[in-house]
């Protein structure tokens, strides 16, 4: 008797988060709070649940089988969070004026930096490296045809153009 | 054949249990609308995402419970496969989501007003994220008249730190720095050579378009 009661008040506990769960998906403004929302009766309803059938059902087959179900969402759940996460921040599906901080901005604009940083140096020494081949043409050939003069400075100039 | 192994919680002929379960039951079957008005309404398509994730959640658990109060075990491969589905749909969803996606319940109402074309995908139906503030704005406007005159004086920043996100990495280098003119001046060799030899000013010259048309 006190084991049903118990497991009534375990799967009561996980039809309370659920209701709580599609409210809060209802209710909440942004993306990432909806996702907060959403995600209680993922992993600890279905932790009470097995609670409850455990207690119901005391044999170690069902049990196990409820295992293997609560393990998996406890792999899956956070990388399918962090996927729609991710793709929410990408695709802007979030309002930055409900963010009290953004701690990926810093990141990206530091990444965007190096990277700006890292093209700077490739256009210099790529520049340089047209400089030296110009130069060393003009040593070999002072005064050569002009046709040759201007097809080589082209295969330099061509990565740039193409970017 | 139902898989029975062990005395059930609830029997037809207990009426108090029965009734126990059929609150439970109806608070389950409660969350299950909620959460289908959320996928209906959900302004893009990760909200419905997010919306069906509870959704499945809530099955899962409405199976347990159902499998806890008849003590029947057949309901545990369907709830297995259950978060199988909403593990590979959550994940196939969020890596095909683009930009176009964003906020498609509301294009498809200006499509119902006649204002627009409600095609998904094309330049027609790309909205940057001006408008998103500004629907934001008008909201905060509604609501709370000191958040938006707050929101009004960081609009600009709010817009350009969200525009920085997804922005093209050449537009990037543009705003940072000037690297054609300092690659320029800083080349000496470069100079030299358009200084002594008449025949390269042309290769100057071309130069110089090549990187006018990059910045």
């Amino acid at each position: 008797m006190t084991l049903d009661i118990v497991s009534t008040i375990f799967i009561a506990g996980a039809a309370l988060l659920s209701l709580a769960a599609a409210i809060g998906s209802v209710r909440f403004p942004d993306l990432l709070s909806r996702m907060h929302a959403s995600s209680k009766p993922q992993l600890f309803g279905l932790v009470m649940v097995m609670f409850a059938v455990a207690l119901q059902i005391q044999q170690w087959g069902p049990v196990t089988t409820m295992l293997v179900i609560v393990l998996f969402q406890l792999f899956t759940v956070p990388v399918a969070a962090h996927m729609i996460g991710r793709a929410g921040y990408r695709t802007k599906h979030l309002r930055r004026s409900m963010l009290y901080r953004d701690e990926l901005d810093d990141a990206v604009a530091r990444a965007q930096a190096r990277d700006v940083h890292a093209r700077e140096a490739a256009e210099r020494e790529q520049a340089a490296q047209a400089a030296r081949d110009k130069d060393q043409e003009t040593a070999d050939q002072s005064g050569g045809s002009a046709s040759g003069e201007d097809r080589t400075p082209n295969d330099h100039d061509e990565p740039d153009t193409g970017r | 054949m139902n898989g029975q192994q062990g005395i059930p919680l609830v029997s037809v002929d207990d009426g108090m249990g029965l009734t126990i379960a059929l609150a439970i039951g109806a608070v389950f079957l409660a969350a299950v609308v909620i959460a289908i008005v959320r996928i209906v309404r959900g302004p893009s398509i990760l909200d419905r995402m997010i919306a069906t994730d509870a959704f499945l959640a809530t099955i899962m658990c409405g199976l347990g419970g159902v499998a806890a109060f008849s003590a029947r075990t057949d309901l545990f491969p369907v709830m297995l496969v259950i978060s199988m589905f909403g593990f590979v749909g959550a994940v196939g969803v969020s890596r095909y989501v683009s930009r176009a996606d964003l906020r498609t319940t509301s294009r498809f109402r200006r499509m119902e007003r006649g204002q627009g074309s409600g095609t998904i995908g094309t330049a027609d139906g790309y909205e940057p994220s001006v408008p998103e503030l500004a629907i934001e704005l008008q909201e905060a406007r509604r609501m709370d008249p000191e958040r938006a005159a707050r929101m009004e004086t960081a609009g600009t920043d709010l817009d350009t730190s969200s525009m920085r996100v997804n922005a093209d990495p050449d537009d990037v280098s543009q705003g940072h720095a000037t690297p054609s003119e300092g690659n320029l001046d800083a080349d000496p060799a470069a100079e030299a050579i358009a200084d002594s030899d008449t025949q390269s000013s042309d290769a100057e010259h071309r130069d110089d378009e090549t990187r006018g048309g990059q910045s």
